[in-house]
């Protein structure tokens, strides 16, 4: 019985693992412009594109402003060289990741920065 | 301060009660809602959430002794605590819990002073070693299973609890309440689950007078104060694997100690957590969060906070032993079986309404997780990998 209840329990785990996996890799984000997110977008995974207004880069992170007509405070933890080279001001980015409220603001957690051909 | 603030300090101390009695309804969660709608008294709101909390450090052991429903900060407390219990002495363990909480907060509030000024001169420090405390913590636990089995199953809880992590916190994931429902999956729901499948009795417990020694007081309260400044310090870590590093630094310290240590370091970590956030802008509870949302970090705002947590000490030890014992009376009278079964519903319909169907599926491994612990002899605090693997990454670099 112990044996049969710990191999469900392994199991439950592996498929459960497997299920959020699957659906981590089919996850699509919604694109919105900045004025449209408030506090109901809170856990959100969302595409924005605008223009990097300012920026700030420390050892493990980069926080930087964007702007579409309205701003977003955005933050980058552990950015890849690339990603590090496409964030500078007056750069204009598809950037993808989660709303979230940290203290009193709203940002955008950055998954993944790639760059905005306008005319496309 | 505005004149309601002071019923909201007291609204926060009867909110703890509710929270820290009612299993699954973390003070987490409340303090997120209260930050909604906040009206005008920021002030007053923010003290209401630090009652609230420092009084829930103290309740929240009724259930985990009595019902088997720990929370993470308590679930070490549960295996020595029940063993009291079945020895008829739960009132006893939870008088120590709760005496370990009042005194740790007390030093705690009455230290702050100190515990700020080392903040501010060793905090690029902490920065630097935190990864290693980390990763030291992480090694000790599963070095600390006897046998290879139970060495196995620690590196495969710790790797799913990570991997669930990554699944579940990162920006891609669109579990709502993460946080609440990976927890209530790997300490709550599995506990319930085990004690529903075992033969679960509620002994008599003696009302009769006891003694706590002073030295156990004492030092435990010591050492809870030490446990609570590691978890407030340390991102990830919880009470119970501070009070593990400690137990591992001082030995053995016998049961009544520990309790008086665990007890501590919940209610220590949980006030010095809000100087956390005053010195170093850093949150580490899910309160400090919400209070950082209604307020900024002055001196005088940390002040009131103080004053209300030291109002809270007391109310929370003079409520704790009043509902210990009551509870204590009418437990025999509860059909312990059918309690759990409710309890566990509740905290399955809290995962329904706070969370959406993904955040289901992920109660369900959280849960299977917790239940792999159990039914293999391993300690579920590994299940706290959930928080540190993530942590230890973005140190890492990854």
């Amino acid at each position: 019985m112990q044996k049969t209840l710990n191999a469900t329990a392994v199991a439950a785990t592996i498929i459960g693992l497997a299920l959020l996996f699957v659906l981590d890799c089919y996850a699509q984000p919604v694109q919105m412009r900045i004025s449209s997110i408030s506090q109901e977008n809170i856990g959100k995974f969302v595409e924005v594109k605008a223009k990097v207004n300012w920026i700030s880069e420390k050892e493990k992170s980069v926080f930087f402003e964007l702007y579409d007509g309205n701003t977003l405070f955005a933050v980058k933890f552990n950015p890849t060289q690339e990603e590090r080279v496409l964030l500078r001001r007056n750069s204009f980015l598809v950037v993808t990741g989660k709303i979230q409220k940290y203290g009193k603001t709203i940002e955008i957690v950055v998954d993944s920065v790639k760059p905005w051909n306008q005319t496309a | 301060m505005e004149s309601n603030s002071i019923a909201l300090v007291l609204a926060g101390c009867f909110l703890g009660i509710f929270t820290g009695l009612v299993p699954g309804i973390h003070v987490n969660t409340i303090a997120a809602l209260s930050t909604i709608n906040p009206e005008n008294n920021f002030l007053g709101l923010a003290l209401m959430i630090c009652a609230m909390s420092i009084v829930h450090s103290f309740v929240d052991f009724i259930p985990a002794i009595f019902f088997g429903c720990p929370e993470e900060s308590n679930y070490l407390s549960v295996l020595p605590g029940h063993r009291m219990l079945l020895k008829g002495k739960g009132i006893e363990a939870i008088t120590l819990a709760a005496a370990g909480a009042f005194f740790s907060g007390l030093i705690a509030i009455l230290m702050g002073i100190v515990f700020l000024s080392f903040l501010e001169k060793t905090s690029d420090l902490l920065y630097k070693i935190i990864p290693f405390v980390l990763v030291f913590v992480l090694g000790s636990m599963v070095f600390s299973e006897k046998g290879a089995k139970k060495k196995f199953f620690a590196i495969g809880i710790i790797f799913a609890s990570g991997l669930l992590a990554h699944l579940v916190l990162g920006p891609k994931s669109s579990v709502e309440n993460a946080l609440f429902v990976c927890i209530t999956g790997f300490f709550g729901a599995s506990t319930i689950i085990e004690s529903l499948r075992k033969k679960s009795f509620f002994p008599e417990q003696k009302q009769s007078k006891f003694r706590i020694r002073k030295e156990v007081l004492f030092e435990g309260s010591l050492l809870g104060l030490g446990a609570g400044a590691l978890v407030a310090v340390v991102p990830a870590i919880g009470a119970n694997q501070a009070a593990f590093v400690l137990r591992k630094i001082f030995g053995n310290i016998g049961t009544k100690k520990f309790l008086v240590l665990l007890g501590g370091s919940g209610t220590a970590n949980m006030f010095l957590g809000f100087l956390m956030w005053f010195a170093l802008g850093k949150t580490r509870s899910g309160s400090a969060v919400a209070i950082s949302q209604l307020i900024e970090a002055t001196a005088e705002n940390i002040v009131w906070i103080s004053l209300a947590c030291f109002f809270a000490l007391g109310f929370g030890f003079i409520a704790t032993m009043l509902l210990a014992k009551k509870i204590a009376v009418h437990m025999k009278k509860i059909d312990y079986k059918k309690a759990n079964k409710a309890i566990l519903l509740l905290l399955i319909a809290l995962v329904f309404l706070l969370s959406n169907p993904t955040g289901l599926i992920a109660f369900a491994t959280s849960t299977a997780i917790g239940l792999t612990a159990i039914f293999n002899g391993v300690k579920r605090t590994h299940c706290m990998a959930f928080l540190m693997i993530p942590t230890l990454m973005y140190y890492f670099g990854f």
